[in-house]
């Protein structure tokens, strides 16, 4: 079933092209990872299959409802912004405001949800804190949560790992992995691609605005692309311990 | 209803009945009360149903317009700093009076006053939905806030400058200093049903303020575009404090320092602190018109004059506080 459907999705900013004729479909069951070099377009595609950007093109996703399009996607933006010293449980149950009728508040049913996402984190042990006071890697998380918390069947996460420790960094992976299992679809951009190629079920890679190369990891991490796109050289094995893969130099321009 | 609730509601209605039973004519506040709901035809009832009661609406109504919109302009601009008369609604509705006081058209019509600071608020804010727009953006809000303000306030001194007459100068300045005496029920008809439309448009924010915690970008993905928040938040506060304005002049800190208060007892959630500041608001400026009147009785001690002795060194602790935190 499908979960996401773009098709030549193009966004031009200020006259100068980001994206351009990307036609993408993500079904439930994927993790999809989202890689490029900075300023590739990663975030403006997400933004614009939101329907948060002006473009041309179709998104089935931008295309709803702006109340519909709430209870079927949670987008967690790159910036991390907490604006007030709300506890950590308050900042959670924000992600329930889409499932909330008029004048109805938190029921049983949204208490549960931040519950399960408290617990995904493990932030349980945070709950009463102020979130602006935890440290940045603590903030991410709270965030990952208040998305979790949304309970949709699509969530588009922007750079979510950046700044966690690496046993977080993990499990929030693992966090995207059992959404999928569950038969949601995660769309995550990330920069790790050691983690993208152990966590994600199919890479996006992403130059210049346009789609260079979509399929499973292996397939696209070729060294040919990684020379052209990241100009970098990579050490990638299939291991006994799963895939592994490691950046090894910056090549030379040719 | 809260705990919170139930205690702000409380001293809003002590301090209200407070109000009612504080002035200089000489009566227990038994009789005053009996006087009041009875009218027995003498003397006090007229005191109570002409003076106090009025003054007592009003403190309730401007203070709760002020608390209300103050809140709402710190959960939309996501800072504690904020406050209603960075909109410069307050500037072009006192800009408005001044002008009425100036021309004679105060002294001419009963209302005079009143309805022209109406007239310039809803001018400000015309200029300043042409100058923001209607796209939502908190950055050209706040200079277009800005300029508004420096416009009313150059034009209110070019009428000052150029007032006839010492008297109107001092009618003037007087007048801007903001008070709640001498105000008739006809006062309170005219401002309240503004300042409830107002805050009903306001309290339509809370939700769409507690998603911006999590800013702009999450917001509008779950549905709460800034386009449609800033022209709610506009609109609201114009007819909050223009309305506010229009009838007790420019009383300031109310809507800067209230919010500040209440904010960690409510959690820090914006739509709780929009009804817990209304309340909060009503509370401190009817216990400011007590005050008023019984501090310096002979006095006539102005209402705003009183607000900001007591705001502005009630803020610089909350600065302090806040910068221990931080530290």
């Amino acid at each position: 079933m499908t979960a996401l459907a773009l098709r030549n999705l193009s966004v031009t900013l200020r006259g100068r092209p980001v994206l351009r004729d990307v036609s993408l479909s993500v079904a439930r069951g994927e993790v999809v990872g989202l890689i490029g070099p900075n300023g590739a377009g990663k975030t403006t595609l997400m933004r614009a299959a939101l329907g948060l950007l002006p473009f041309t093109g179709e998104s089935d996703l931008a295309a709803r409802p702006a109340a519909e399009r709430a209870r079927t996607a949670a987008w967690l933006p790159q910036s991390r912004e907490i604006a007030w010293p709300m506890s950590v449980e308050r900042l959670v149950t924000l992600g329930r405001l889409p499932h909330l009728g008029a004048g109805q508040g938190a029921g049983p049913e949204d208490r549960a949800a931040v519950d399960r996402a408290l617990d995904r984190l493990g932030l349980a042990a945070f709950r009463e804190r102020a979130a602006t006071r935890l440290s940045g890697g603590e903030q991410a998380r709270a965030l990952i949560a208040r998305a979790l918390a949304q309970e949709t069947p699509l969530l588009l996460a922007d750079e979510p790992i950046a700044g966690l420790d690496p046993a977080h960094q993990i499990g929030a992976m693992q966090t995207f992995a059992a959404l999928a299992g569950e038969g949601r679809a995660v769309v995550v951009s990330l920069h790790d691609l050691g983690l993208a190629v152990r966590h994600c079920t199919r890479l996006v890679l992403l130059d210049a605005g346009r789609v260079v190369a979509d399929g499973p990891p292996g397939e696209v991490l070729t060294p040919a692309r990684l020379a052209e796109v990241f100009r970098i050289r990579a050490f990638h094995a299939e291991t006994e311990q799963g895939a592994v893969w490691q950046a090894l130099d910056v090549l030379e321009e040719a | 209803m809260s705990r919170l609730a139930l205690a702000l509601v409380a001293l809003v209605a002590a301090l209200f009945l407070l109000s009612l039973v504080v002035g200089p004519a000489e009566a227990g506040p038994g009789r005053s009360l009996r006087a009041l709901v009875l009218g027995d035809g003498t003397p006090l009832t007229l005191v109570m149903r002409e003076i106090r009661l009025p003054r007592a609406l009003l403190a309730l109504t401007v203070g709760a317009a002020l608390g209300l919109s103050g809140a709402a302009m710190q959960g939309y601009l996501r800072n504690p700093l904020a406050e209603p008369g960075l909109l410069g609604v307050t500037g072009s509705a006192a800009l408005g009076a001044v002008i009425a006081i100036h021309t004679g058209l105060a002294a001419a019509l009963p209302l005079g006053l009143p309805l022209a600071a109406l007239l310039g608020a809803a001018a400000g804010v015309g200029l300043l939905a042409a100058l923001a727009g209607t796209r939502g953006g908190s950055l050209t809000l706040i200079l277009a806030g800005i300029a508004l303000s420096a416009l009313a306030g150059a034009l209110t001194s070019l009428a000052l400058n150029l007032s006839p007459n010492p008297y109107a100068a001092n009618e003037i300045v007087f007048w801007m200093m903001g008070s709640l005496a001498d105000r008739s029920m006809t006062h309170v008809w005219l401002a309240a049903p503004l300042v409830a439309l107002g805050a009903a448009v306001l309290m339509t924010l809370g939700r769409g303020l507690d998603a911006l915690t999590l800013g702009e970008d999450a917001a509008a993905a779950m549905g709460y575009g800034m386009g449609r928040l800033q022209v709610a938040l506009v609109a609201g506060t114009a007819l909050a404090v223009g309305a506010a304005t229009a009838v007790a002049g420019a009383i300031g800190f109310v809507g800067l320092v209230v919010p500040h208060l209440l904010r960690r007892v409510v959690g820090a959630q914006p739509s709780r602190l929009l009804w817990a500041s209304a309340l909060g608001g009503a509370a401190m400026v009817l216990a400011a018109d007590v005050a008023v009147r019984v501090v310096l009785p002979e006095r006539d001690l102005k209402l705003g004059v009183l607000t900001a002795i007591v705001g502005a060194p009630l803020f610089l602790h909350l600065v302090y506080r806040t910068r221990r935190d931080l530290g």
